[in-house]
């Protein structure tokens, strides 16, 4: 439980006062967009390793991300709800869905778990094309309205008209869900889903009903990549059955994988790097996809452990290196 | 008073019957073995009677209550804690962090309560760490509790086996081998835990290859071979019985 | 709904099945002998298709010609892939998983800047209809069918009277004690690469000479494969020529029975179904 050191609170503030400085200094709809996706992506990838803490991998977050898009949206034109209770509504909806399906998902073993994710994340973009009436179809939705202004008398009137309120949003939305990710990692319930991670019939034998976490991971965790598809949709104002595929979910495993599945901050710089670097390196945007691969290939062959496990290795180098040093001298 | 009575227990896998009509009845303080040569479907009555295996006929009843089939989480909660046969340890855990997970069923743990650190919950985690600290010194590891418990040495893992079953506060423990492994103080080491843990009025049921041991622990002994019971009795009983004998020289086993 | 259409829509979903068989089969294959979904399946299927388009169309090659090559070339750079990105990760499923994560990326990007993304067709080397009951039934999907007939006699007969058949056999059930007796795991994990990404390449010409190839066709091939799996069962052939045939049937009939449709959602209810109440699958044993 308390593996590591607990990150202080003096950092996260730091953090968070930077995190909000950022546009001040980085102006401009492009760089503010960069910004945007970084973010979302950290949560993303974040999100996704509350489900790997159980021992489980799963590629249903592109098709999360849909459901919490399209139940958003429809909620906002369809029915007229006001869009801060549609977006919590999408994310519940996720959540809802990863419970439904938990139960018979979490039986199988974790390779079997994967696919059947994939399977899920295909079934939600099938039944969003499918039901036309409803979704538009594979054409998608347009014009789909800003959030509701935030207006409170005499203090806020936030209007989402500029791309950077959008920015401010999803920021406050990811330190929420960071200090929710958090707390449940740091909290029993963490403790037990890692030590279900490296026992499965340990944790039985002393009474842990391990589905029933499991299934809890899976729900919670959805519920995150269904508030930023519904924020996403909100964002671009148009959203599509295949916005949020299979290649997308791929990405978002590369960010944790490359960042690091074993601390907190992996993800996190996961997701960082990997949004931040293509855009730097627009030019070879040909060779994206080749780097992202062959980055994910380095960390499995030489880094398993991520990153974040980088200053560490170059310590030990440069210790090794000092040792040889002094062999020769 | 009876504590566990397995009746007609069967399991088939394919077309071998592993365990067949089983009945053993276990009363409440007994210390029982179970022996038999390798393959003879020991661990499967474990795996049967804690819930990680099916039965495909016969019922497993704990104090009158029937638990036959039912979830190795649920099985845990009513009182029957196991250890098993390869070490089951969690890894990556400090042998503190070990017990103080076992403590499961003692926890609260209510989504709202851990996740905020309600004083409830505060007040918890603090007897569970004091819990588990007096089962450590149970045991002997005490002064290990800060090691990782994957970098332990063979003896000492599988005693933490031992104490995260305990963590459970169980009413009956299944040990399977528990000294397997162990060099000669370990295993004297071991068997007065064990003794000591029966004085304290835990029912105990043991599987062990470790003949000596056996006999010298157990009071009522059960020998199985090919899945079914061939002899029941007292250490000295088994001893001279000419079925069990056959068993173990038919097998190549040795008995000593 | 008149017979004839019923007819023509049996002809189809036993097409469409013969395909998913034939993918899910490699994927069975190297699933149950590596113990590894190997994700970049579906990229294997399209490069076959790829492979056979290129020496179709600008080599000139015969079809069944080229088809052969194909099998062999794609065989190959799955022999390739085995022994550089699976064999070191040998007992720790998750990391080889994520490297054929990686390798998606890699081969679909790959076959992006080769041939661009817009779909493709050629003229099928098979024409014609079968006059049958007073109905027209295309060669081509006959022809799937067939071929998907003879693959699995095929694979039958290697399995049971083949001695490396039976050693694959030995290793699926039981990977560990395969391995004390004896039984090469190495060679074997090189065989069962190469015919599992055989059979897909044959599967993804087939699919682009009789329909069409775009570079993101693999990952339709994947999912259907996985539907077939997961729903005739982990690690069992029999079960992927079942749940290969009741999903290919339900594709093709259903939407002719239906006006909606909804026969991708039907197979993934069946799915979540066997998942509640027999999860290793209809004849799986995992």
């Amino acid at each position: 439980m308390n593996k590591g050191k607990a990150i202080s609170l003096i950092n996260v503030l730091i953090i968070t006062g930077i995190m909000f400085l950022l546009p001040a200094f980085f102006k401009g709809p492009y760089v503010t967009h960069v910004l945007i996706l970084t973010v979302l992506n950290i949560l993303l990838s974040t999100s996704l390793r509350l489900i790997s803490l159980a021992g489980l991998m799963s590629l249903a977050h592109g098709g999360m991300m849909t459901l919490g898009a399209y139940t958003t949206t429809l909620l906002i034109i369809k029915l007229g709800l006001s869009s801060w209770l549609a977006l919590l509504i999408g994310g519940l909806m996720a959540s809802f869905l990863a419970f439904l399906v938990g139960f018979p998902f979490s039986r199988l073993k974790g390779i079997y778990f994967a696919m059947v994710t994939i399977f899920l994340s295909e079934m939600v973009a099938l039944s969003v094309e499918q039901w036309r009436s409803l979704t538009g179809g594979s054409s998608g939705i347009y014009n789909i309205p800003r959030p509701d202004p935030i207006i409170i008398p005499g203090i806020l009137n936030l209007t989402f008209s500029s791309k950077v309120n959008f920015y401010y949003l999803i920021c406050v939305i990811l330190l929420i869900s960071l200090l929710i990710l958090y707390a449940i990692e740091r909290s029993r319930i963490g403790m037990t889903l890692s030590g279900i991670q490296q026992s499965d019939s340990l944790s039985e034998s002393v009474g842990i009903n391990c589905t029933g976490y499991k299934v809890l991971a899976f729900s919670i965790a959805c519920f995150f990549p269904g508030i930023a598809g519904g924020f996403y949709a909100q964002y671009i104002s148009t959203i599509n059955p295949t916005t949020f595929g299979f290649l997308f979910t791929i990405y978002v495993i590369i960010y944790l994988v490359v960042g690091g599945m074993k601390s907190f901050a992996g993800p996190i710089i996961g997701a960082f790097i990997f949004t931040i670097l293509p855009e730097i390196l627009r030019p070879l945007k040909e060779f994206q996809p080749y780097f992202f691969a062959g980055s994910l290939m380095f960390i499995i062959f030489f880094m398993p452990e991520g990153l974040v496990g980088l200053p560490k290795r170059v310590v030990a180098l440069y210790d090794k290196l000092i040792d040889k040093w002094d062999e020769h001298a | 008073m009876n504590m566990l009575k397995i009746e007609g227990l069967e399991k088939r896998f394919g077309g071998l019957n592993a365990v067949s009509s089983l009945d053993i009845s276990i009363n409440q303080g007994d210390i029982m073995g179970l022996i038999g040569p390798n393959g003879a479907g020991k661990t499967t009555v474990f795996n049967l009677v804690t819930g990680f295996l099916k039965p495909t006929m016969g019922n497993v009843i704990l104090e009158g209550q029937d638990i036959t089939g039912r979830s190795p989480h649920y099985i845990a909660s009513k009182g029957i804690a196991r250890t098993f046969q390869a070490t089951n340890i969690f890894q990556d855990f400090t042998i503190l962090e070990n017990i103080v997970l076992a403590f499961h069923l003692n926890a609260k743990t209510g989504f709202f309560s851990t996740v905020f650190h309600t004083t409830g919950s505060r007040r918890n985690n603090k007897e569970i760490l004091e819990k588990s600290m007096s089962i450590l010194k149970l045991v002997g590891l005490e002064k290990l509790a800060a090691v990782t418990s994957g970098k332990l040495t063979h003896g000492h893992k599988r005693v933490l086996g031992i104490a995260i079953a305990l963590a459970t506060e169980p009413k009956l423990l299944l040990l399977d081998e528990p000294l397997g492994g162990m060099n000669a103080e370990e295993v004297t080491e071991t068997m007065k835990l064990i003794d000591m843990l029966w004085q304290k009025g835990i029912t105990i049921l043991l599987i062990e290859h470790n003949m000596r041991a056996a006999m010298s622990l157990c009071r009522k002994i059960v020998v199985l071979n090919f899945g079914r019971k061939i002899a029941e009795g007292t250490p000295e009983e088994i001893k001279g019985d000419k079925k069990v004998i056959q068993a173990y020289l038919g097998s190549g086993d040795h008995v000593h | 709904m008149s017979s004839v259409a019923f007819l023509q829509s049996i002809v189809n979903g036993l097409a469409s099945s013969g395909i998913y068989i034939c993918v899910a089969l490699g994927l069975t294959l190297v699933m149950s002998i590596m113990g590894i979904v190997q994700m970049s399946h579906g990229e294997i299927y399209m490069i076959g298709a790829y492979c056979v388009y290129y020496m179709v169309v600008h080599l000139g090659f015969n079809f069944f010609l080229a088809l052969l090559i194909a099998v062999v070339f794609v065989g190959c750079i799955g022999i390739f892939l085995e022994r550089v990105f699976f064999r070191p990760f040998r007992g720790e499923l998750d990391r080889a998983v994520i490297i054929s994560i990686g390798l998606i990326l890699v081969f679909q990007n790959l076959i992006l800047s080769i041939a661009g993304g817009n779909p493709r067709s050629y003229n099928s080397p098979i024409k014609g209809v079968l006059r049958i009951f007073g109905t027209a039934i295309s060669w081509e999907r006959l022809f799937i069918v067939f071929t998907g007939v003879l693959l699995l006699v095929a694979l039958f007969i290697f399995i049971n009277k083949t001695k490396t058949g039976q050693a694959m056999l030995a290793i699926s059930q039981d990977r560990v004690g395969a391995a004390l007796q004896g039984i090469n795991i190495n060679r074997l994990s090189a065989i069962a690469m190469f015919l599992g990404c055989g059979l897909a390449a044959i599967a993804g010409a087939l699919v682009g000479a009789l329909f069409s190839m775009s570079p993101t066709m693999g990952t339709f091939a994947l999912m259907k494969g996985i539907a077939v799996i997961v729903l005739g069962g982990l690690g069992s052939i029999s079960g992927a020529v079942i749940g290969g045939l009741i999903i290919g049937l339900i594709d093709g009939i259903l939407p002719v029975l239906t006006t909606s449709h909804i026969a991708g959602l039907i197979s993934f209810a069946a799915i979540i179904l066997i998942l509640i109440f027999r999860p290793q699958g209809i004849s799986g044993h995992e």
